[in-house]
């Protein structure tokens, strides 16, 4: 049970990398026809944002592999880590609607 | 002079605020400018219409339009250019938002114009406008 939360955070992190690629494309383009602390502030968030599920993604493969001499750990901490990316990704999937629309 | 603190005057309570809010009011005063004062929120919305969201500049090029001569979504489809279909789109967004009203919405030829708080808030507009396409 906790390696499926585990995988499905680990999708979530994905998805949210994927949510975020749709939101930064917009907020590059914006950038480059009008250069403000405004527009430049937003793809400097979204990029962290899009680093900040990179490293989830990574870490969750480093827990994976790293075997049964830590499973109590991840298997606590895997279901509070799948709500987190998960609401993450409804935010973001607003965000991507507010900002495409 | 119409002041952007006119607007909560019930919900602001000035000597009780902290550190943050005096910090927020301090910048606020700042953005202002030319002796004519904007409402601050209204700003940002701008900001985040034009500047995070899909086709934020043309809405940018519509609203000056507008503000130059009302005009319907035809006048302004020949004179941005613009998919007739895009303009639509456009209107109803910054329709939605509080930025431009028309006399007719369901009329083919309805003209549209700027709101009230738009053409109160118009210099933080110019501002915006001011950057864009600036290398």
């Amino acid at each position: 049970m906790a390696l499926d939360f585990m995988l499905a955070a680990a999708a979530a992190a994905l998805l949210n990398i994927g949510l975020l690629g749709g939101i930064i494309t917009t907020y590059i383009q914006n950038m480059r026809l009008i250069k403000s602390y405004f527009t430049i502030g937003l793809v400097l968030v979204a990029s962290l944002f899009i680093v900040q599920n990179l490293v989830i993604v990574i870490f969750w493969s480093k827990l994976y592999i790293a075997g049964p001499s830590i499973k109590n750990i991840v298997d606590a901490a895997a279901p509070y880590l799948f709500s987190i990316n998960t609401a993450q990704s409804a935010g973001l999937a607003v965000l991507l609607w507010i900002t495409r629309r | 002079m119409p002041s952007e603190r006119a607007f909560f005057p019930s919900l602001l309570d000035f000597s009780s605020i902290g550190l943050i809010g005096k910090i927020i009011l301090a910048l606020d005063d700042h953005s202002s400018s030319g002796g004519h004062y904007f409402d601050p929120r209204f700003k940002r919305v701008l900001w985040y219409i034009i500047g995070s969201t899909k086709g934020g500049v043309n809405r940018a090029r519509i609203l000056e339009l507008i503000n130059s001569h009302p005009a319907n979504p035809n006048q302004i489809s020949s004179e941005l250019k613009l998919d007739y279909k895009t303009i639509i789109h456009h209107l109803s967004v910054l329709a939605e938002n509080g930025l431009i009203i028309t006399d007719n919405k369901e009329s083919y030829g309805a003209t549209y114009f700027l709101t009230p708080l738009m053409e109160k808030n118009y210099d933080s507009f110019v501002e915006i406008l001011a950057k864009i396409g600036k290398k």
